[in-house]
């Protein structure tokens, strides 16, 4: 009966209170980044290379805890509803347009396109990469229950 | 079913009843003395696997200690 983890030492008391701790701050971190990035981006209009790091851990960030969350089962999604996949593509393309809108990043609507494009493109990917998580942690979860 | 925090005192005197310190008792399954002192306290809610190192080490059954009935649950 040993209930301490072997490296650390803590107990289970311990380890929920840091994970606890851990998340809170995990998602402050994130919403200050994302904040930083904003106030840069619309206020300060710094170029794009100024924050671009910032913008790549954000994406890195939200990338990998989803499909973390997913794979582990933190979300079960029992079954894929193409209607609300298609609402939420949709959802994404309309903030985006809004986003880049409001940014203005590109000169004139002759540039809106290409930026909708590259916006529709990268959520198409994104949406396809948290759909296939998110059926293979499905997958996994009703392995794992499965009556031995 | 509201979670409500109440002292654990069958735990405590179970532990008492075999001279043991929280901390000899936190030694024995690998805890903190503090852990043991918040669940006795009612301020910490124990995992099962922890619950039965408790009552392993106590000599005692997990409903012993541990359980209560629905209306005070």
């Amino acid at each position: 009966m040993h209930n301490k983890a072997k490296l650390t030492g803590l107990d289970e008391r311990g380890r929920d209170s840091i994970k606890t701790i851990a998340s809170i701050m995990y998602f402050i971190n994130l919403q200050v980044i994302i904040f930083d990035v904003l106030i840069r981006q619309i206020f300060l209009k710094q170029d794009y290379h100024d924050f671009e790091d910032l913008a790549v851990i954000i994406v890195f960030n939200a990338l990998v805890f989803l499909i973390a969350v997913f794979w582990k089962g933190g979300i079960t999604i029992p079954r894929f509803n193409m209607l609300t996949i298609g609402a939420v593509y949709v959802a994404i393309l309309i903030i985006g347009s809004l986003l880049g809108v409001l940014i203005g990043r590109f000169s004139g609507w002759g540039g809106y396109w290409p930026y909708l494009g590259r916006v529709a493109g990268v959520s198409a990917i994104l949406l396809c990469i948290y759909i296939l998580a998110a059926w293979l942690g499905n997958r996994r979860m009703n392995k794992l229950s499965e009556e031995q | 079913m509201g979670q409500q925090q109440t002292t654990n005192l069958r735990m405590r005197s179970a532990r008492a009843a075999l001279g043991w310190t929280q901390q000899d008792l936190a030694a024995a399954i690998g805890a903190t003395r503090q852990t043991i002192g918040l669940i006795e306290n009612g301020l910490y809610n124990p995992s099962l696997k922890l619950c039965l190192s408790i009552a392993h080490a106590l000599n005692k059954k997990l409903d012993d200690l541990f359980w209560e009935e629905a209306s005070n649950a």
